[in-house]
């Protein structure tokens, strides 16, 4: 077979010729990314159910600030939260024992937590947007963790340009990563391509999402684990600073999982207050639809003993 | 730093950007100044290991540069080999050796510890690589084909080239030297547009295929044992042939676009290595610089010295040369094994050519003629794949006795073969046209539009089907 090195053959005038055309095969991938840029930025909330959620929060933030005089509840969270907690039932049961009626609001981005809810509520929801009457910062296992947030999604959805130099310095500890955020501010395109490739996979590939799961839950195994909770204090402090009202929740999981006692000491210190659901009376494995999210049942027993705490709380 | 990160972007476009505002000196020094950058990204503490075998090798090649003695340039070319094989030996080997020994003890009844220094040792990056390319360099100074190195500079260069210094191709003194000591051509539209291609491919092949695939192998070999079927066992070792080639295949691609880039031309690693019709073609396409390596360094003396006679001789230097190259790729029985069964083959191939039962079909044979060998070939390459990728001998045993035995359905399996399609198909698409063609830049040769819509494909691919981890490229590792 050829080798076909340029100092030989590829030297020949016709390659040479052809050689020249070269500038219009780059100005052609310009073009298409450049296309698939405007494409993804024209359709970004028709990706994923997720990112629409994600782009929604400013009217979540606005909704906060409509005048009327009812009660506002934001839960921060993720798919436990959303899968767990039934807003209207929540609702239902605050008002009966509230003296004003009560909103729920959420937001909870698939795959969030401590290390992005921060970052998000600063974006979102901190003043002078109109605070809610208490925030409610639900997790389980390993969401409160000290990981490192993913550099890629926090660019693209959590990140605010004002917070752009603190998470740089405060979040991010190599250059690649650096860098990875500053691409992912700069191209929409970046941040959801990992999106494209699942709705593709999801489409072509048979038995997609269940292997993926089994794939995710083996190295869920080996992957890193912090007993750290700098991010739920700063979380917390941020909070604080403005006079928001905080309650931590921890939900239920089929692996029972461990609140380490300094992460209750941070939240005793943050005067927030923490409310324990890891284990909630009649909420059974059958209660899960897969290790981690509650079935529609398991969601109407957690929500009730959630509205049960909060009523005791207040 | 790895050819596929951000930073290595942004150190390639400094580096780049005033790279051809230099002469050839200052080119040197800044490729000198970059190679040490770019190794000591990794980990600057082995920083000193690369310059202990360039002060070893500098000095052995000039001393062998006035020795006209033949026992001293014997004693000298000793020395190098020791230096060099030795760290190669202490930092690859020592852990595998004392943990082995100690299992050996045990056997016996005695109970010994590995000693806590040696569990701590860490695999330096590139050294198998490295040690390869100086070796090269002092035997071919010692065999007198090469003149030594007048400047310790020049030597450092070749040796921490930084394109092909982690992973190869591993260059000879031949072929690199006169690149580096004398003036390059500047960079052109012709070898922009091949430095290009060079870039696209090995970027499409790690990014898209080879790490995608990892997702899938590093499952499968995760199953517990007695868990696996017959037909992820098939998946899992198709899917790393395919990972290793792409990974490999891709740095490789990578190194060359960008030495094409900075003027100079590397060897190729891989020529379509799964259209072989043998084992022993296909080690003319995979890996062609370890191949050829061997086959000057150790195959030949051992050919020339060796009191054995006849075939008998070929067999035995054939198993000798290809368990070298298992244990060059780690210290591990699988690797030991993984050579020995490609020795094996190629013996088996010489004994079956001798007695006229193989007959290899000729490249200029159709598609249906050739078809046959490549699968053949390649599912033999593949059982190799499968000791390779194993964590041990056991794991290697339970996907063969898979093969044998446990053959149903199951949803991993159908998944497997269908992301295996998927990531495959397009690049296995495009080396059937390469093969078809015999010429590995045939893409250059065609009208602009088509090559625009090859890359754009790829370059989509790139962008588009990320993994959901980035891997290191598995030869580092060795």
């Amino acid at each position: 077979m050829s080798s076909s090195t340029s100092s030989s053959s590829g030297a020949a005038a016709a390659g040479a010729s052809a050689a020249r055309d070269e500038w219009k095969v780059l100005v052609a991938l310009a073009v298409v990314f450049l296309l698939a840029e405007a494409g993804i930025r024209l359709t970004e909330r028709r990706l994923s159910v997720d990112i629409a959620h994600i782009r929604g929060a400013p009217e979540v933030a606005a909704r906060l600030d409509d005048g009327t005089r009812a009660r506002d509840v934001l839960v921060l969270g993720n798919s436990s939260a959303r899968a767990g907690i039934d807003a209207t039932l929540l609702a239902r049961q605050l008002d009966a024992v509230g003296r004003r009626s009560t909103r729920i609001h959420f937001f909870y981005p698939d795959g969030g937590n401590i290390g992005v809810w921060r970052w998000a509520w600063r974006r979102y929801f901190a003043p002078p947007v109109k605070q809610p009457d208490l925030v409610l910062v639900c997790g389980a296992k390993s969401h409160f963790d000290d990981i490192a947030p993913k550099p890629v999604i926090s660019a693209g959805c959590f990140v605010s340009a004002k917070d752009t130099p603190a998470f740089l310095s405060g979040e991010l500890h190599s250059l690649e990563s650096r860098l990875e955020f500053l691409l992912a501010k700069a191209s929409l395109s970046f941040v959801h391509r990992e999106r494209v490739q699942r709705r593709v996979l999801d489409m072509l590939m048979p038995h997609n999402r269940e292997v993926l799961g089994a794939m995710a839950a083996s190295a869920a195994l080996s992957a890193p684990h912090s007993e750290g909770s700098a991010r739920l204090a700063a979380l917390l402090a941020d909070l604080k600073a403005a006079h928001t009202r905080a309650i931590v929740v921890t939900l239920p999981s089929v692996t029972p999982y461990d609140v380490p006692g300094s992460r209750i000491a941070v939240i005793q210190e943050s005067a927030a207050r923490w409310i324990d659901l890891r284990r909630v009376p009649g909420i059974t494995p059958r209660d899960f639809h897969d290790g981690a999210h509650l079935n529609p049942d398991g969601a109407v027993k957690l929500t009730s003993a959630l509205a049960q705490a909060l009523a005791d709380h207040d | 730093m790895q050819f596929n990160s951000w930073t290595f972007g942004v150190f390639f476009a400094l580096l780049w950007l005033t790279y051809g505002r230099l002469r050839l000196r200052g080119q040197n020094v800044l490729l000198l100044a970059a190679g040490n950058v770019f190794y000591g990204w990794w980990d600057w503490r082995f920083l000193p290991l690369l310059w202990f075998s360039i002060i070893v090798d500098f000095n052995v090649g000039r001393a062998l540069g006035s020795a006209a003695e033949p026992r001293r340039r014997w004693h000298l070319l000793l020395v190098s080999l020791t230096a060099n094989l030795g760290v190669l030996f202490l930092f690859k080997y020592l852990k595998f050796f004392a943990g082995e020994c100690c299992r050996l003890i045990g056997f016996f009844g005695e109970h010994h510890d590995v000693p806590p220094w040696i569990k701590t040792i860490v695999l330096p990056v590139g050294i198998s690589f490295y040690t390869f390319q100086t070796l090269s360099y002092t035997i071919d100074v010692y065999r007198r084909r090469t003149q030594p190195v007048r400047s310790i500079f020049d030597y450092a260069l070749y040796h921490s080239f930084f394109p092909q210094l982690l992973a190869g191709p591993i260059e000879r003194p031949g072929a690199l030297l006169p690149q580096l000591l004398n003036q390059r051509p500047a960079l052109d539209w012709a070898r922009f547009q091949e430095g290009l291609h060079h870039l696209i491919t090995g970027f499409f092949r790690k990014l898209v295929v080879a790490d995608n695939l990892a997702a899938l192998v590093n499952h499968i070999f995760s199953l517990p044992p007695g868990r696996i079927t017959a037909l992820e066992a098939l998946a899992g070792a198709y899917a790393f042939a395919f990972q290793i080639y792409c990974d490999f295949a891709g740095y490789s691609s990578m190194a060359q676009g960008i030495a094409r880039w900075l003027g100079f031309e590397l060897m190729w690693n891989f020529r379509l290595p799964f259209f072989a019709t043998s084992p022993q073609m296909f080690w003319q396409r995979w890996h062609i610089s370890l191949s050829t390596w061997l086959r000057d360094y150790l195959f030949m003396p051992l050919m020339t010295t060796s009191p054995l006679k006849g075939v008998g001789k070929v067999y035995a230097v054939t198993l000798i040369v290809q368990l070298a190259s298992g244990a060059w790729h780690g210290a591990a029985w699988t690797f030991v094994a993984w050579g020995l069964l490609h020795g094996l083959y190629l013996c088996a191939q010489v004994w079956l050519a001798r007695a006229g039962w193989f007959e290899e079909p000729d490249a200029r044979a159709g598609w249906a003629r050739r078809i046959p060998f490549m699968l053949l070939t390649f599912h033999l390459v593949c059982a190799g794949m499968i000791l390779f990728r194993s964590t041990g001998i056991a794991q290697a045993e339970d996907f063969f006795t898979a093969l044998g035995t446990r053959w149903h359905g199951s949803a991993l399996a159908s998944y497997g073969f269908a992301y295996l399609a998927f990531f495959t198909a397009p690049l296995v698409i495009f080396e059937c046209w390469l093969e078809q063609k015999g010429d590995m830049l045939a893409l250059l040769k065609v009208r602009w539009q088509w090559r625009a819509l090859a890359y754009i494909v790829m370059a989509l691919a790139i962008w588009f089907l990320p993994p959901e981890n980035t891997n290191e490229f598995i030869y580092f590792q060795f």
